[in-house]
């Protein structure tokens, strides 16, 4: 979030225009604070002080001068009556307020229609300083609801615990956990937590996408430090045999006319297995052996479901 | 320097806020302080800043011919026209847009984000979350995209662009863009495609590095009854084809949930399964190995026996 400190004159302008409101209605705030609103060094704040201190209406004796006091640390503001009012929200202020309120609208819905109304009225009125779109051009739904979410970050920051069904893709189980967790982070645009899981007695990740019937525990959690889960690696090596839009996509690197043999990484044969038949016959396992193995016995094991299919039982070839 | 630069700014700022009547060049350059050097450097500075507050948002009113001022223009900024206008906010409104802005975080709308939930909160209104369910909400966006597009939107601009198509080929496409929504965690945006003559969804991600937007704004007119959300419905959700799987007992977690029906049975159970493309479900039905079996429709029982067929071939 940090700036670069020499900021343009223009940038300078933007921040300070917005300053002197802020400072009307946030009396004797710290200067620290300020600066964590503005996401500027407390350096920045303290020049852009000096600066708007120098301004004023033309005249410019003290009677016309902004009058700002920070010495303490505190910083109070005088005199700024011609700069009271917040500015209007540019394109994109307004377009962040649209797409957030729109989503808001999704998720609150269902709960309770008179919040779904209040947020329509919020929506009609910042569309004022955006005329040209329409909350019908976006529509903005998520996959994990922001109450569970909520949830959660008041379990990490209350260290309490949580309990929930998990479905583990790769072993295909839905089982229940109670966990302590620790915190939550993002990767290739999906949310993980990382939590303490008391059913395994370690260290682990969950895909948020696959939690369900979630709620808080009276277990309090013993003071837990961020911990990196790393499970041992396995290299693999897979062969390309088409490529659809699903192989370029899952495998970018990979080229029509090179690359067809790939090095990947993976901490979870099983995994491993699934995905590659996933693919419908268009990548092909060479290696680990076992990891072969099991992708050619598990297709078989599939297809004899189908022996009494006429044509399924016929021997390959 | 350039806090010299952003003192005139503010200094011409309030000036022409606090001025009811329209105020002339040499009037301003005689008054606002920051005004140096010789009569044509002052004029480009005054030029200049104009652009500069144009560029912040702020509309300079011009009084072009006043007979009073000898043809010389006048300048002022409206309060009406400077100020936030979202008007009668309570405090639960507050907390409401306050929530809209922090879903945002660091994605790309972001720092936007940031800098209206500072105006918010500097109106002096106490936000009330009490009224509002303890919520946290998260938009990711990752698509250098998303910016530009949403731009071409409310700007009506054509735009051309590579798109990844089933294939796996890039082709290019010509586009006027009307909506933009996310779906399954990717992002699409919703366009009438010239060259096809009908709407269609394109995925974010699966558009190529360059983005050409037309120099031409409102080129094309949006449909009163247009909707995003009801158009990504109709492509990308609804089901076209009916399966019944048989799926063993405890197992297939993420087919149970998208099936309309379940019969319990012995060792497997027989679900009533909509899927909206073929490919899609095979690959998702051979995920889940021996652990489903699929009773119909017969196309995609032929597809799924001669694919398992295919991959035993290529592990021998």
């Amino acid at each position: 979030m940090s700036k670069k400190l020499p900021t343009s004159g223009l940038e300078g302008a933007s921040r300070l225009l917005d300053l002197a409101p802020y400072l009307l209605t946030h009396q004797g705030i710290e200067i620290s604070e300020l600066a964590r609103e503005f996401a500027v060094p407390e350096k920045q704040i303290l020049a852009d002080l000096n600066t708007l201190w120098m301004c004023g209406l033309p005249g410019y004796t003290p009677l016309e001068l902004i009058d700002i006091s920070f010495d303490s640390g505190y910083v109070t503001i005088r005199n700024a009556e011609t700069l009271q009012d917040p500015r209007s929200l540019d394109k994109n202020e307004s377009l962040a307020l649209l797409l957030g309120l729109s989503y808001l609208h999704e998720q609150l819905s269902a709960e309770s229609a008179e919040l779904a109304n209040e947020i329509t009225s919020l929506i009609l009125k910042v569309r004022t300083s955006l005329a040209t779109v329409s909350p019908q051009q976006m529509d903005v739904v998520s996959v994990i609801s922001p109450s569970i979410r909520a949830l959660i970050e008041e379990a990490i920051a209350n260290r309490t615990s949580l309990i929930f069904n998990y479905h583990s893709k790769s072993k295909d189980s839905l089982d229940n956990r109670e966990v302590s967790p620790v915190e939550l982070y993002v990767e290739n645009g999906s949310e993980y937590l990382i939590a303490f899981c008391h059913t395994a007695n370690d260290y682990r990740n969950f895909k948020l996408a696959r939690i369900s019937e979630i709620s808080s525990s009276a277990r309090q959690s013993s003071s837990h430090s961020a911990v990196t889960v790393d499970p041992a690696r396995i290299s693999a090596q897979i062969e390309l045999l088409d490529f659809s839009r699903n192989v370029v996509e899952r495998f970018p690197l990979a080229t029509p006319t090179g690359n067809r043999i790939m090095d990947l990484d993976t901490f979870n044969v099983e995994w491993l297995v699934r995905e590659v038949l996933s693919f419908s016959g268009e990548i092909r396992l060479l290696s680990p052996i076992e990891g072969r193995r099991l992708a050619k016995e598990r297709a078989a094991r599939a297809l004899a479901q189908y022996s009494d299919t006429k044509g399924a039982g016929i021997p390959l070839l | 320097m350039s806090s010299r630069k952003s003192e005139r700014l503010i200094n011409l700022t309030i000036a022409l806020l606090a001025t009811k009547r329209f105020l002339t060049k040499s009037e301003i350059l005689r008054t606002v302080e920051g005004y140096e050097g010789s009569s044509e450097a002052k004029d480009r500075m005054f030029e200049r800043d104009k652009d500069d507050l144009r560029s912040l948002g702020i509309s300079i009113e011009v009084a072009s011919v006043d007979p009073l001022f000898e043809d010389e223009p006048g300048y002022r900024i409206r309060h009406e026209n400077y100020s936030l206008n979202l008007k009668d906010l309570n405090g639960q409104d507050i907390a409401l847009l306050s929530l809209a802005a922090k879903a945002w975080q660091e994605a790309s709308l972001g720092s936007a984000a940031q800098s209206a939930l500072i105006k918010l909160n500097s109106l002096g209104i106490n936000s009330d979350y009490q009224s509002i369910p303890s919520l946290s909400p998260k938009i990711f966006v990752d698509s250098p995209h998303f910016l530009p597009l949403l731009d071409a939107i409310s700007e009506r601009n054509s735009i051309s662009f590579q798109y990844l198509t089933q294939s796996a080929q890039y082709e290019v496409r010509k586009v006027n863009p009307m909506g933009i929504g996310n779906r399954f965690g990717h992002w699409y945006l919703v366009g009438f495609d010239i060259e096809r003559d009908s709407l269609r969804t394109f995925r974010l991600d699966r558009i190529g590095t360059e983005l050409t937007v037309g120099k031409k704004s409102f080129v094309f007119e949006i449909p009163a009854d247009f909707s995003a959300s009801g158009y990504l419905d109709i492509s990308l959700e609804r089901p076209t084809d009916m399966a019944v799987i048989l799926i063993r007992k405890g197992k297939g977690h993420d087919l149970r949930v998208r099936a309309e029906s379940i019969t319990e049975g012995d060792d497997f159970d027989t679900c009533v399964i909509p899927y909206p493309y073929l490919q899609t479900f095979l690959n998702l039905l051979l995920w889940h190995g021996d652990d489903v079996i699929v009773e119909s429709p017969a196309h995609l029982k032929e597809s799924i026996i001669a694919t398992l067929r295919k991959l035993v071939l290529i592990h021998e």
